[in-house]
């Protein structure tokens, strides 16, 4: 035995896996063992008659009748087909890879429908034609990327902000809530506020030429004319000023909401593509706060009803439904994940909430400073888990699934 | 060159030599020659010629590879783990062939031992009201996927009930106390019938599986309540461990100054017979330890008294002499200093009939032996009568005797005056000869005794009240 290679200690053994972590608004995928995604794409898919178009150089060049839709909602694919077409695009075109060679982790939310985990795996086995499969829950795997497998994941989102109390890398589904006040959620508030602004939100691709213009003067800028873009391809690329404002920006109050503090803060300039600027000062508090209280700063037009928790309750409502010896324990490993929790005073304001409504316990947030492990936790556990030695005796094997059919998902991914 | 040779002239360097007088590569292949593994260059050149006593030899390069060593490759093999039901081969990469032995993971493949049963053993021993066999089945399967997780367990307890069974709603505790006793049930069951050995550790297990429900709940409920109390009952608690501290501490001082009461009116034991002190020079020497133990005392008293120490510091250093003590005793740990202060130096100026108080201290020594070295020459009852008196240290100049009626502290004073004034004695003496001022002396020390006996009386006195109060009140209860 002079050639064995040496116990790894950490435990892992690299199988060449791949992992897909299919978020609402980005797609994450890559090899299992690299701590971040090789590809990050879009989850979306644009439609031009029986044209689909994937990817972003695709989905952002502006094509006359191309609508843009999501495949998914709450947090779930709905729409498996284009799913799949995005996989294969992330697997073929972005890695270079065929799933044919490799074992496939695939992240999901933990409310996942089980007709929806078995068509995972049917995808999986006959569309992709892997050799080995199996499906994670998202909440696991991100409390594995911060190295817990005792936590509550706090996962904030574009489309779902969902909390998750996880027990020895198990999920406690009944303790598991989620709502869609989330990073979509803050944006419907921005495109109000603009609206009552009277801003136009011209997208990037349409403007052709700007000068600059003092703060609140009316821009002048030299657009393109575009025929037949379908609204959806309008809405998407306004997305992203949003996401531009959101970064820049947007704030969380880090203490309980009052409009007065908030109007105290000092105001932040932006420049929209067009050119025009505004100072924006107690609103940049206000559009986020939704997050917190969805029935206080509800819009018209939204799903909001007496029903509707924002985060702290729904930490809240989490920690009260677990068993009174597991809270002090989660409330003490608290991971804070997702794109949007990376607005600034976010942790703040959650440790806020957290030590008023628990006061008796010792509360420990841990949010990744870094934003890419933030918004790839999920991906990074998976990454993880599907190489560690010990893990490899879950995969669902292709003979397993023949055998027992796609119900195995439920017996071995718990 | 001249630059250069405007520096060391700037920096007072003696003139370097013509160049062509110095051997420059003759001198660099020298210590070329001596070059020390990882040393740097620098401190090489000052160590000049010297041989350095220790040599630090790091290795900073690899080792050189050896080039006839085969290289061992990597391949990328398949592999089976036996901790897979099926036959199902990944493949990862291997140094060197790959070996024949069981995958190294598969060993951490370690489910927990949940016990079977037979469903004759059921209806033997485990049969229960509140549980149908399906349902029990049901929960020692989720036992054996969940590895005895129970907060997963109970989270995914998801038992459908057939339609003649009632619905069955069970809590964490339900589950457990089913489990346990279960166990329990079949592993008596099985020492019954002799199919299981009884080895300590199984006694051990079968011990730690007894599971008490309403202990368990009642143990929940109070965590809960612990857990859920209101910011302001946390700061209530918290102020009532502090105020309990700051109660713990004022209990110990007390029980100190009760003990340094107590040790005030115990006599004290001789311990060693006094012959040593029986010669001159012993007796100096024991006098020379009590002045010295004075000393140390009234020092350690210091910090104490820190403020009235501050506000005195003249009387402290003016008069290192037996009075002062009186003057900045602050606390109560100075009272065994007053006394022994007082009585010493009466002893010692005086060989008054003290000794026939039943205090044996080494005061008391000092004066018996003072008395019997003066009944040498004067009978005893003489010295009174021919005024003789004895001093350890005589103050120079003249002075009035009532100035040195010893003064004690103030709030003291007042309440021995009263005592005085109750026995109809003038606190002014119309007579202060050394008798009278010394007995109005002892006098007052006794009064204050007396008030310190009566103050620790009252203190006791209230204390027995409460507990009485309290042990009534548990009666009470
Ligand atoms: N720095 C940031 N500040 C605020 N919001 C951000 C930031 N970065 C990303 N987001 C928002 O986070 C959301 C994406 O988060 P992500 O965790 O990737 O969601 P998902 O997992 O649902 O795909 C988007 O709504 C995006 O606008």
């Amino acid at each position: 035995m002079a050639n064995a290679a040496p116990q790894p200690v950490y435990g892992g053994d690299e199988i060449s896996a791949l992992v897909i972590d299919p978020g609402s608004s980005w797609t994450r995928v890559g090899f299992a063992g690299e701590d971040s995604p090789k590809a990050v794409v879009p989850t979306f898919y644009g439609k031009a008659g029986d044209d689909v178009y994937v990817g972003d150089n695709e989905l952002h060049s502006s094509r006359p009748g191309m609508d843009v839709f999501s495949p998914m909602s709450d947090g779930c694919v709905t729409d498996w087909d284009m799913t799949v077409k995005i996989w294969d695009y992330a697997l073929s075109k972005r890695l270079y890879t065929d799933p044919k060679e490799h074992p496939l982790l695939i992240t999901e939310p933990s409310w996942n429908p089980q007709k929806n985990r078995e068509k995972t795996a049917e995808v999986a086995f006959e569309e992709l034609g892997v050799p080995a499969f199996y499906l994670a829950k998202e909440a696991v795997c991100s409390a594995f990327a911060c190295g817990k497998p005792t936590a509550l994941v706090v996962d904030i989102g574009s489309a779902v902000a969902s909390v998750t109390p996880v027990i020895d890398g198990l999920v406690l589904k009944k303790a598991t809530f989620h709502t869609n006040f989330a990073g979509d959620y803050v944006n419907s508030h921005l495109t109000a506020l603009f609206k009552s602004k009277n801003i136009s939100l011209t997208p990037h691709f349409m403007i052709s030429k700007k000068l600059p213009v003092e703060p609140g003067q009316p821009a002048q800028a030299t657009l393109k004319t575009f025929e037949g873009l379908a609204d959806s391809y309008i809405e998407f690329e306004r997305g992203r000023i949003l996401s531009e404002f959101k970064e820049s920006v947007s704030q969380v109050l880090d203490m309980p909401y009052s409009e007065v503090v908030a109007n105290a803060r000092p105001s932040r300039p932006f420049e929209f593509p067009d050119g025009y600027n505004l100072n924006f000062g107690g609103e940049r508090f206000a559009t986020t706060e939704p997050l917190f209280q969805p029935q206080q700063f509800s819009l018209p037009d939204s799903s909001v009803d007496s029903n509707s928790q924002g985060l702290s309750e729904l930490i809240n409502s989490s920690i009260s439904a677990c068993d009174v010896d597991a809270r002090a324990n989660l409330v003490n490993n608290v991971v804070l994940i997702g794109g949007t929790s990376l607005l600034t005073g976010c942790t703040e304001r959650i440790n806020v909430e957290m030590t008023q409504a628990f006061p008796g316990m010792k509360i420990r947030i841990q949010a990744p400073g870094n934003s890419s492990e933030r918004k790839y936790a999920g991906w990074i556990g998976g990454s993880i888990l599907a190489s560690l030695g010990t893990f490899h005796q879950m995969w669902i094997g292709k003979k397993e699934y023949e055998e027992v059919g796609a119900s195995i998902v439920e017996k071995r991914c718990k | 060159m001249a630059s250069s040779a405007d520096v060391r002239d700037m920096l007072d360097l003696p003139d370097r030599q013509e160049p062509s007088s110095r051997p420059p590569p003759a001198k660099r292949t020298k210590t070329e020659g001596k070059r020390f593994d990882g040393m740097n260059r620098e401190l090489q050149n000052l160590l000049g010629d010297n041989t350095p006593a220790v040599t630090v030899i790091e290795n900073r390069f690899k080792a050189k590879p050896n080039w006839k060593l085969k290289p061992t490759p990597w391949v990328w093999s398949k592999f089976k783990n036996s901790a897979r039901s099926d036959d199902l081969e990944f493949s990862h990469w291997v140094r060197g062939t790959p070996s024949e032995d069981d995958y190294v993971f598969a060993k951490f493949n370690m489910p927990v031992d949940v016990p079977t049963y037979t469903e004759q053993e059921y209806e033997k021993c485990l049969a229960d009201t509140a549980w149908t066999p399906r349902e029990t089945a049901y929960l020692f399967d989720l036992c054996r996927e969940y590895d005895l997780r129970w907060l997963v367990i109970q989270d995914r307890y998801e038992y459908q009930p057939e339609e003649k069974e009632p619905p069955s709603i069970r809590t964490l505790e339900d589950l457990k106390e089913r489990y346990y006793f279960c166990c329990r049930k079949l592993m008596d069951l099985r020492r019954e019938e002799g199919t299981m050995e009884w080895t300590p550790r199984e006694l051990e297990l079968y011990n730690a599986m007894s599971f008490n429900k309403d202990k368990e709940m009642a143990r929940k409920q109070y965590l809960e309540r612990l857990l859920s109390r209101s910011p302001a009952e946390v700061a209530e608690e918290e102020r009532l461990i502090l105020e309990y501290r700051k109660l713990q501490e004022s209990s110990k001082k007390l029980v100190q100054e009760r003990q340094d009461l107590l040790h005030l009116l115990e006599s004290p034991q001789t311990s060693s017979s006094f012959a040593q002190f029986q010669s001159s020079q012993g007796l100096s020497q024991l006098a020379a330890n009590i002045l010295a133990n004075d000393k140390n005392r009234r020092r350690k008293a210091v910090p104490e008294s820190a403020e009235a120490a501050a506000q005195q510091p003249a009387t402290q250093k003016g008069a290192p002499g037996h009075g002062s003590a009186h003057g900045n005793a602050g606390g109560h740990g100075q009272q065994p200093a007053h006394a022994h202060d007082a009585k010493a130096s009466s002893s010692t100026q005086h060989n008054s009939p003290a000794a026939a108080t039943t205090k044996v201290s080494k005061a008391d020594l000092v004066q018996s032996a003072t008395a019997k070295k003066v009944a040498k020459r004067v009978a005893p009852g003489e010295e009174h009568l021919y005024g003789i008196s004895y001093h350890d240290r005589l103050t120079q100049g003249v002075f009035l005797r009532s100035s040195r009626v010893s003064t004690l502290k103030h709030t003291v004073q007042a309440k021995v005056q009263s005592v005085l004034a109750e026995l109809s004695i003038s606190s002014k003496l119309a007579m202060p000869t050394a008798k009278v001022c010394e007995r109005y002396d002892a006098l007052q020390q006794q009064i204050t005794v007396l008030l310190d006996a009566k103050k620790q009386a009252d203190k006791l006195e209230a204390e027995v009240k409460v507990l009485r109060a309290q042990k009534g009140g548990g009666q009470a209860e």
